[in-house]
């Protein structure tokens, strides 16, 4: 394996990693403030719908079209997740079937939208997605600057960013504190005076938020238009990155990375003596393998919020 | 994925409905009365079930804006889930449709299971061919002629372009014969105009994981490869995507389309597609063809290959920067495989065997 490839493979790794890394991040806030969000699937078909349909119809009179893309991705996710956190919150349904619910209408709720816009069930392709680019300064940096800064998707940086804006706001803030409290003890938290409904409205409406934007961040990067398929299992995948990340913001992000680089390194590993002989789908089971043994590996030691998926109910001790 | 079919599912009440609808098919005029069932993709999917509507339209001298004679000739009923194929199967043939026509080899098992409780029912299927019933009319195409042409496109436009060395690839979805005729078909066609060009493959496993594609496609076009042409459903427009970014950044790599036009899939710029031809897949031609046959009375229950001859298989020349003198070259070449002076083959074993294609590819025969 010559550098110059490993070099190559940052981009389409990043790619791969940017809206894993986002949703898992969703998927930290809601379960965070306790309420359990398997949702994440459905969100991001919402958000990548949005995302692409927005894309189409504003490219023609505008070149940002994708960024106004990746916002309305963000907000459709935030409005879709409303459902979810009524039905769980105020309404005490259970959180994974509430969660399930969503996952099932998302799928028909995009593609009939699609219908009444387009007329076909997928949208129409739109012209350019988010176009990767080069960071003035920071590309010059030895080595590093090749492969974080010159022709990537700006779209990791997004996702580093908000790790280390959750990781402030979970563990650095009153507001963080408190959500973490509801994710924990509940009623403990009630006693103090914290609006338990009210931060549990907050964690699942941010995580709507972040996983409209994975969506949308996933359909912008990778493909052409939103079809039923365009996320296929990769806020499942994001939920994993939640669990063997740890719950934690920085532990989500090394996930996500390994989920990315992972599925890039099958298409370079044949030109690796090592791995050559490997057989390609050894490097898509890796991070699922490798999931499945952290959790048995932490299984016993409680390392998720301990009230997450517990319907709320104020009067118990 | 499969949650969301079964949201569909409860669409099915709809369908039902539609069903219902259909059932005075009027015989006032002479022409057959038809039925299509397609898959759960309905037909506007812009590729196979959409030819096969377009097929049935121009049959009966419709537009698909105005399809005036819908519900008194002719309908479409949509199965959202794979178990109502046999009642959606039988219930066609129970309100007697002069033919009932079902798109692609998902329907093949049930249709197999159906077709003999209604031996006076006709019925066409497409993409398959092993069904053999007296009673079906089976229509497949030779994917490989067309995949040659397209082959041949690719190769004579880095032949204009002067590339030095250029490479192909070809990413397919699940491996299968079928599409193991479309990468014969492609490798032959570049290699006949290149001999030493270098073939590159990979399956993604999957029809529906775009990102998949854009990765292989970024990893090859870095390595030198010139175009690069996919058969592998919604997969497919990941390499697309990849030739869209690097044709806007002003690389020369292209992608080639496949079954239906995809020129408008490729344009970045106004006016300008990475998508430099597709593999065209006339899947109207045989719905047409069956409907024609019954009409004269002349249908049986037999296999009908659509080739290039019978227009059933071509290459799209919608994109201005192939070139006439290509697109000649390319009319040339065709015309001599309906001539049959040259023969496309179509499964790996027997290609391999015949040096027409490199040993080490991916293809699989069953």
């Amino acid at each position: 394996m010559t550098f110059e490839m490993l070099l190559q493979m940052f981009p389409i790794a990043l790619m791969f990693a940017a809206p894993i890394i986002l949703t898992a991040l969703g998927g930290l806030f809601s379960e965070r403030s306790g309420i359990v969000n398997i949702a994440l699937e459905g969100i991001m078909m919402v958000g990548a719908f949005t995302g692409a349909t927005v894309t189409v119809l504003l490219e023609e009179s505008t070149p940002a079209a994708a960024w106004y893309g990746l916002l309305a991705g963000l907000a459709a996710g935030l409005v879709f997740s409303i459902l979810h956190a009524v039905a769980s919150i105020n309404l005490k349904a259970d959180q994974v079937i509430s969660g399930t619910a969503l996952n099932i209408l998302a799928g028909g709720l995009t593609v009939y939208l699609c219908q009444i816009i387009f007329h076909q069930q997928r949208t129409r392709a739109f012209s350019n997605g988010i176009q990767k680019m080069t960071v003035p300064l920071l590309s010059r940096i030895p080595v590093l600057g090749r492969m974080l800064f010159i022709e990537n998707y700006p779209t990791i940086y997004i996702a580093v960013a908000a790790v280390l804006l959750t990781w402030f706001v979970v563990y650095k803030t009153p507001l963080g504190l408190r959500m973490r409290a509801c994710g924990e003890h509940p009623q403990a938290a009630a006693s103090m005076g914290i609006n338990v409904y009210r931060m549990r409205y907050f964690g699942v409406l941010v995580s709507g938020a972040l996983g409209g934007l994975g969506g949308a961040v996933m359909v912008l990067t990778a493909d052409i238009q939103y079809t039923l398929v365009s996320i296929h299992g990769t806020g499942f995948i994001s939920l994993a990155s939640l669990v063997f990340g740890k719950w934690n913001p920085f532990g989500v992000l090394g996930a996500g990375l390994f989920f990315g680089f992972s599925t890039a390194l099958s298409f370079y590993a044949k030109d690796i003596p090592l791995l050559a002989s490997l057989p390609g789908e050894f490097f898509y089971i890796l991070p699922y393998l490798l999931t499945i043994v952290a959790l048995v590996a932490f299984a016993g030691k409680s390392v998720g919020p301990k009230a997450a998926g517990e319907i709320y109910d104020s009067g118990k001790r | 994925m499969k949650t969301i079919f079964k949201v569909l599912a409860a669409l099915m009440v709809l369908t039902v409905f539609t069903a219902c609808s259909g059932k005075s098919a009027a015989t006032t005029s002479n022409l057959p009365t038809s039925r299509l069932l397609t898959d759960a993709t309905g037909i506007d999917d812009k590729s196979f079930n959409a030819a096969a509507w377009r097929g049935i339209l121009a049959f009966y001298g419709d537009t698909w804006e105005k399809p005036e004679k819908k519900g008194k000739l002719y309908d479409v009923v949509t199965a959202q889930t794979q178990d109502m194929y046999i009642p959606n199967l039988k219930q066609a043939s129970d309100e007697k449709y002069d033919l009932v026509i079902v798109t692609g080899f998902t329907w093949a098992d049930a249709l197999s299971e159906v077709a003999p409780k209604y031996p006076d029912q006709k019925y066409l299927i497409v993409d398959v061919d092993w069904v053999g019933k007296p009673n079906v009319m089976e229509a497949t195409f030779s994917e490989h002629e067309g995949s040659y042409l397209v082959g041949v496109a690719a190769a004579l436009k880095a032949k204009t372009d002067g590339i030095q060395n250029p490479k192909f690839g070809f990413i397919g979805g699940v491996p299968s014969p079928v599409i193991t005729k479309f990468e014969m078909g492609w490798v032959q066609g570049i290699k006949s105009v290149l001999p030493d060009a270098q073939i590159v493959d990979y399956y993604a496993n999957d029809w529906g994981k775009p990102e998949l594609a854009k990765a292989q496609a970024k990893n090859w076009y870095d390595s030198g490869v010139y175009a690069i042409f996919s058969a592998a459903g919604g997969t497919g427009n990941g390499t697309i995507a990849q030739a869209k970014e690097y044709r806007s950044q002003g690389k020369n790599v292209w992608a080639i389309g496949v079954d239906s036009d995809q020129f408008e899939d490729g344009i970045y710029a106004e006016g300008k597609s990475a998508v430099l031809t597709s593999m065209l897949k006339r899947v109207e031609s045989a719905t047409k063809y069956a409907l024609e046959k019954v009409r004269d009375k002349q249908f049986k229950g037999e296999v009908v290959v659509f080739d290039t001859k019978a227009d059933g298989v071509g290459f799209s020349d919608r994109n201005p920067e192939l070139g006439k003198d290509i697109v000649d070259e390319v009319n040339k070449v065709r015309a001599k495989i309906i001539a049959g002076e040259i023969k496309v083959i179509p499964t790996y074993a027997e290609a391999r065997k015949l040096g027409l294609v490199p040993a080490n590819l991916q293809a699989s025969d069953n």
